[in-house]
């Protein structure tokens, strides 16, 4: 059995009377046998009744203490002894500057009460010169310790006031760290969808590069084939023209139009004999079915020579490969149409 | 009185007329000075205490009857150590390898006879008829009034004055603070003073013991 193998709480439970009997008797033993485990004890009690009397202690521990330790008269002597002693240390810890400042003026007081008593010495006399500045002296250092203890106090609390401020200012700090993480971590993400921004910038710019590249290849290659092929003539005319003589009476040979691809206009000429018609006008019919293609406006003829032109303007998609036959009329100053002429042609492409 | 130890104060003076005072009341074997000189002689195990083991045997001794609850404490240590006197004188022993077992043994035979005696009065809560009954907290608190809080404060103070100042700083240092508080001001006390954390709790039990006696009597003036 050794006293290092009883821990606190067993020794409260000891004290507080809940211990089982039999560990409870080897208590009781070390208690008296065992100069440790008795110091010990007596430590663990003077902290358990300083604690109950601060009201640090609840539960079945707080129950064990009032009905079983407060039991016995000795021990309420004990917790009245401990409230007391608590309000004295506590008071101890605060005015203790108070009290330095009263050795201060004792540690004063002693050298003048030894001077009272050597009072009747042929010399006091002239020590007795410096008995007032000596009180002056003493109120001076009253006056200093107080105001020392002034001083300590204003320290304590302008060392607690900055102290709170440094614990703002650390709880600032913290926060700010951690939003500087917060945006660090920003960039970064930034940075990376940046980085990853630019490389489809680049790769879009180096696609589009390589296709300029190619395009001016290609361009290049074109204006070679250009210069390798005859000049063709860019003034090409889209116009071809035809002049048609009407049919007579007989049967008449049809004329013949070759109109090329890429050819715009076809220019027809229909000759006539010199009439008296205010104005005329032209129908081109298809020669297979006789239907009525295009009819035209009225239509002024020019003189050429002994004769008369009439230009009609065909558009030459109008002019499908095949037979067609143009009717021309006179108006008449009445207003009248009259048949003139009848032009037959073939369209070749 | 005791010649062999001369040194011995006033402190022991007053236990053997204590002793005496037991001993008479219970009609029973009557302490010499001698006999008593012996005790304390075989107490100290051939050490010179100046009394301090006498004491603190007797202080454990009547915090164990205390501790079970028996209605004299004091009176039973005193009994305990009468008899652990006499044993002493009638074996002619001057020394004895475990005298605090010889003392712890005796005291447990007084306690089982306190047991048997009518005057026996157990102060447990549980051995207490219920109706009415006893809050303790108001008996403490009933005495405390009585006793008048603000006279022992003005004793602890007085007696406080009477220690020497680096015992009436230590003691303060010691008890003063809540748990962590209190455990942070003794290590700093103990590596202050270098001393061990059992040696600093010895010391101070001891300074408090002093004050609460002086306290005590302080009051009862």
């Amino acid at each position: 059995m050794n006293s290092r193998d009883y821990d606190n709480h067993i020794l409260i439970q000891y004290l507080l009377g809940t211990l089982p009997e039999a560990q409870a008797e080897e208590c009781d033993e070390l208690s008296i046998i065992d100069d440790s485990f008795a110091a010990r004890l007596e430590d663990v009690e003077n902290d358990l009744v300083d604690a109950y009397v601060r009201g640090e202690i609840s539960g079945q521990n707080l129950k064990a203490f009032e009905s079983y330790y407060l039991s016995s008269p000795r021990r309420r002597e004990k917790v009245a002894f401990a409230k007391s002693f608590q309000t004295f240390t506590e008071q101890q810890v605060v005015t203790q500057p108070v009290q330095a400042a009263a050795s201060i003026k004792s540690a004063i007081d002693e050298p003048q009460t030894e001077r009272q008593t050597k009072s009747d010495s042929w010399w006091n006399s002239l020590l007795s010169l410096f008995t007032i500045p000596n009180l002056t002296l003493q109120w001076g250092m009253a006056t200093a310790a107080l105001l020392m203890f002034l001083a300590g106090g204003w320290f304590v609390w302008e060392t607690m006031r900055l102290r709170g401020q440094v614990n703002s200012a650390q709880t600032e700090y913290a926060a700010l760290q951690q939003r500087e993480k917060e945006l660090q971590a920003q960039i970064e993400q930034q940075r990376t969808a940046n980085t990853k921004n630019l490389e489809q910038l680049n790769q879009e710019l180096a696609r589009t590069q390589q296709q300029l590249t190619q395009l001016q290849q290609e361009q290049e290659l074109a204006r070679q084939q250009a210069k390798a092929q005859p000049p063709t003539d860019s003034t090409e005319p889209s116009l071809l023209h035809f002049e048609l003589s009407p049919q007579t009476r007989g049967i008449g040979k049809s004329q013949t139009l070759t109109i090329p691809a890429g050819t715009g206009y076809a220019v027809l000429q229909l000759e006539t004999e010199d009439d008296d018609y205010q104005s005329h006008q032209a129908e081109l019919r298809s020669l297979s079915n006789d239907q009525l293609l295009w009819k035209s406006g009225k239509l002024k003829a020019r003189t050429r020579g002994n004769a008369k032109i009439i230009d009609l303007n065909l558009r030459a998609r109008l002019l499908a490969p095949g037979d067609y036959v143009i009717s021309l009329k006179g108006v008449s100053a009445s207003g009248q149409l009259e048949d003139i002429h009848r032009y037959s042609f073939k369209v070749v492409k | 009185m005791v010649t062999a130890f001369p040194q011995i104060n006033f402190v022991v003076d007053e236990a053997l007329n204590q002793q005496i005072a037991t001993a008479r009341k219970q009609e029973r074997w009557t302490p010499t000075a001698n006999a008593f000189a012996r005790l304390l002689k075989w107490l100290d195990s051939g050490t010179d205490s100046q009394g301090q083991r006498y004491e603190e045997m007797r202080d454990r001794l009547v915090a164990f009857f205390d501790r079970k609850n028996c209605a004299s404490p004091d009176e039973l240590a005193d009994e305990t150590l009468n008899r652990v006197m006499k044993w002493v004188e009638e074996h002619d022993r001057d020394y004895d390898e475990e005298p605090a077992k010889i003392c712890y043994n005796t005291a447990r035979f007084v306690f089982h006879e306190s047991l048997r005696k009518p005057n026996y009065v157990s102060e447990d809560i549980s051995d207490l008829p219920k109706p009415p009954a006893i809050d303790p907290r108001k008996i403490a608190a009933l005495e405390e009034e009585e006793q008048g809080k603000e006279k022992r404060l003005t004793c602890l103070q007085g007696c406080s004055q009477k220690l020497p100042a680096d015992d009436r700083d230590l003691i303060v240092r010691y008890y003063y603070g809540e748990q962590r508080v209190k455990l942070d001001n003794r290590k700093a006390l103990a590596a202050e003073r270098g001393m061990t954390a059992n040696a600093l709790s010895i010391k101070a039990c001891r300074i408090r013991d002093k004050l609460r006696d002086c306290v005590t009597k302080c009051v009862c003036e």
